[in-house]
């Protein structure tokens, strides 16, 4: 029984000391971590939900998912770590392999999980790129949708068709205009030539 | 008497009512430059202390030569050549070059419609495409000439001018300007096709629309925050600034130019009055209202700029806010535009290393107030750009197009018009050719011409064309009319023949002014102009996204060549004065030593008595 006791201290200790590291090393930059920036206030205004330990669960699970889906293993919310909270709302995380959880998963896979899932991440916590921010992460843009037609040119379309369909009318009616008074004219020095006779 | 009135005789064409007429003088007096210089000017001459100059070159200067125009028009019933030629034949040239001045001014001023109407196409389409940078080649960014700059920079002079560097380097046609000219085109035509008949109903319409327009820009504006900044900015007097010169000569230049003088279009328009109308009532109506809708169209303009100014204000501070936010990781929303002060001096007094490094920008309200813009820039830039940030910015960007566009056509309808009229009486026309088919040639020599605006260099030589055409000539032919008016056609006969069309004659003020105040200020105005022209070579402002300090444009000198076009685009229209005059002055001189020597004066010949005789009986 004691060598048990002896064995969970030991453990307990080691465990402290790994984290004692790994805290150590959430602190300075060159990690395996990100820092994460969430402005939730800015993204739903009256609607903001507080940040607390449901949220951030809910988070860890994102990014859980993400990592599993990326790497095709299977990872759990306990391999997220999160830590350094700030009222910000800003934290560093790092992830740890679900197979070895003494081991830190390297910041390039996480990136690229993070990049490859981050429409889905950002619409779990309903926030978007710019209120949702991955420190080093750069975000994926959207091109902008472009249409067949370009809407300018139906416009264009549109008014060059009224102003042509108006001076093609204009053009005829005074050419019909100008037939019709010079058969009249015809008409009345004809009458008037019968009547001189 | 007698001949049947079939279309196509030298029956004169009229106005439908008095209403036509005077809307039409209205519209051709009001144009873009109404709103786009005036308030700039306004802004940068202290305010309200400007109206003090403007109103005085009004007085002096700008309705003496309207009610001048409008009087020998409507007296001798002709256009711009006919009636300088009636005159005296020496001052023949006069005319000609009115019409020359007309046809370049036009050219480049339809250029600017075709702009309007581009911007007004893309109007229609959530978000606007001014609004957002497109990416770049392969997708990782945003193009970077729009990040250096801004997108509605960028949608300027990128997706509409595709300008180059240099005037020198003309690129190649861009095919959406070339068809949006095209179209600019199509609806001076097709306003113009039956004459002053079309043109008169298309006025109802363009000279009264910017006026609802600017009412409704008017109540948005007022309600706008940082409307009253704008205001207040705008109006403040600087009374220190009256003692400089160059206010008194933009203010004289200004008036000028706005009212449309001396391009021969409202020597047209009044010719086609009645005989008997009262001319100086017209002739002041137009010029107030010319003047009052400068100033009512400076408040929409200045709200709306005073809007921006505080919207970039409060953007430019809450960038701060976010970068203090995110470095001290303070929560969101505690920080706020209201209380940045008090949290900035309190974070400078605890963490001034901090402080020292973040990139903070410096935002003071004044300087986005002092960021003036005029001409295109206020238009295309500065304007599409507050619009943006106002809710429903479609609404506002098109009624804001459709508005610019209709004071341009009612100034391009006097333009056109000081070049038809005069081109029927040079008889240089063939007769049996329809006058649909004449507006048609015109139209299309003009848009063939104006091809080279639609050129990646397009906007410089619009530039070009607008500070040089449309100011020397201008000033020398109005000098002339003048001066033609008050001494070679005599004071006396003129005011004969106002008093055969409204009445009354003239009074002394009338009378000071076109003798002696309002050429010697037009002397002055040109002899200044010159002066401070003359000084330096001439510049230009270039966008060059290879420029060091991009996204500020490039100051270059002017080529050689590009010097020598300027030179022929000042010299060349005045050139048919001296010319006429002295070609009539030799063949004056031929007569008189052929005929007897009836008296020293060597401005009759025998066919200008004959002239005066008739008129004198007619008038009976």
């Amino acid at each position: 029984m004691l060598g048990q006791k002896f064995q969970t201290s030991v453990r307990n200790i080691f465990f402290f000391f790994f984290f004692f590291f790994f805290f150590f090393f959430f602190a300075s930059d060159a990690a395996e971590g990100f820092k994460v920036r969430l402005s939730i206030k800015t993204a739903l205004g009256d609607n903001a939900y507080e940040w607390n330990r449901n949220q951030r669960f809910l988070f860890q699970a994102a990014i859980a998912f993400a990592m599993s889906h990326h790497l095709d293993l299977e990872f759990n919310v306990s391999n997220i770590l999160v830590c350094d909270e700030t009222p910000r709302v800003s934290f560093w995380f790092v992830v740890t392999s679900p197979d070895d959880p003494s081991r830190l998963v390297g910041k390039e896979s996480v990136e690229l999980a993070v990049r490859a899932s981050r429409s889905r991440i950002n619409n779990i916590l309903l926030l978007n790129d710019a209120t949702l921010e991955f420190i080093g992460v750069l975000p994926t843009l959207a091109a902008p949708v472009k249409p067949a037609t370009p809407s300018w040119l139906i416009v264009f379309g549109v008014v060059i068709g009224i102003i042509g369909a108006g001076i093609v009318f204009l053009l005829v009616s005074t050419v019909v205009q100008k037939k019709r008074y010079v058969r009249t004219l015809t008409g009345i020095t004809v009458t008037m030539t019968i009547i001189k006779q | 008497m007698g001949e049947e009135k079939n279309p196509g005789t030298e029956e004169r064409p009229k106005w439908d009512n008095k209403v036509q007429y005077l809307l039409t003088c209205i519209g051709f007096a009001v144009g873009i430059g109404n709103l786009w210089r005036f308030p700039y000017l306004c802004q940068i001459y202290g305010g309200g202390a400007f109206l003090i100059p403007y109103l005085i070159a009004l007085v002096f200067q700008g309705l003496p030569l309207l009610y001048l125009e409008l009087a020998i028009g409507q007296r001798l019933r002709m256009g711009s050549i006919g009636v300088w030629k009636n005159i005296s034949p020496m001052l023949g040239g006069v005319g000609i070059a009115s019409m020359v001045v007309s046809f370049l001014v036009s050219m480049f001023y339809n250029t600017i419609i075709a702009w309007v109407l581009w911007y007004f196409f893309n109007s229609f389409q959530n978000p606007l495409p001014w609004s957002q940078c497109p990416l770049n080649a392969n997708q990782t960014g945003y193009s970077s000439e729009c990040e250096k700059s801004t997108s509605v920079n960028y949608f300027w002079y990128r997706e509409t001018l595709n300008i180059t560097e240099d005037i020198g380097i003309s690129g190649s046609l861009q095919w959406w300007m070339v068809i949006c000219l095209a179209t600019a085109w199509c609806v001076i035509y097709i306003c113009f096709i039956k004459g002053i008949d079309s043109m008169g109903k298309a006025v109802y319409v363009t000279a009264t629309f910017p006026y609802l327009v600017l009412t409704i820009f008017l109540i948005r504006a007022l309600t706008l925050p940082g409307a009253t900044d704008g205001l207040v900015y705008l109006f403040t007097p600087d009374w220190e600034i009256l003692k400089k010169p160059q206010v008194w000569l933009d203010a004289a230049t200004q008036i000028f130019f706005s009212l449309s003088v001396a391009f021969g279009g409202l020597i047209a328009f009044s010719s086609y009055n009645a005989e008997r109308n009262d001319c100086e009532r017209d002739a002041l109506v137009v010029g107030i209202t010319n003047s009052a809708t400068s100033l009512y169209g400076s408040i929409p303009i200045f709200s709306i700029l005073g809007f921006k100014a505080r919207t970039n204000f409060n953007t430019c501070l809450e960038q701060n806010i976010l970068t203090l936010t995110n470095h001290f990781d303070i929560a969101e929303r505690n920080m706020t535009v209201e209380n940045y002060d008090q949290w900035f001096d309190y974070l400078n007094v605890t963490h001034p290393g901090d402080i020292a490094s973040l990139p903070l920008r410096v935002c003071d309200l004044q300087n986005f107030l002092d960021q003036s813009a005029s001409g295109t820039g206020l238009a295309f830039i500065v304007f599409t750009e507050a619009v943006l940030e106002m809710p429903g910015s479609q609404v506002w960007a098109v009624l804001f197009f459709v508005m610019l566009l209709s004071l341009g056509l009612s100034s391009m309808f006097g333009n056109v018009e000081g070049v038809l009229t005069p081109l029927q009486e040079l008889k240089l026309v063939p007769k049996w050719l329809p006058h649909e088919v004449l507006t048609a040639i015109v139209c299309l020599v003009s848009f063939l011409i104006g091809l080279i605006f639609t050129l990646g260099s397009g906007n410089y030589w619009v530039e070009v064309f607008n500070a040089y055409v449309g100011s020397v000539p201008l000033l020398i032919i109005a000098f002339c009319e003048m001066v033609g008016v008050a001494y070679i056609y005599g004071m006396k006969t003129f005011s004969e023949d106002i008093y055969f069309m409204t009445g009354r004659r003239p009074n002394i003020y009338w009378k000071a002014c076109w003798m002696v105040i309002s050429p010697l200020m037009l002397l002055v105005v040109f002899v200044a102009y010159v002066a401070l022209q003359a000084g330096t070579y001439p510049t230009y402002p270039a966008w060059n996204p290879n420029y060091e300090n991009f996204p500020q444009t490039e100051t270059k000198e002017y080529p050689k060549w590009v010097f020598g076009i300027i030179v022929a685009l000042v010299v060349v229209p005045i050139l048919s004065i001296p010319v006429v005059a002295v070609y009539n002055l030799i063949r004056c001189g031929m007569k008189k030593s052929n005929a007897n020597v009836s008296g020293p004066n060597p401005y009759s010949n025998e066919a200008f008595e004959i002239e005066t005789q008739e008129r004198n009986t007619q008038s009976i």
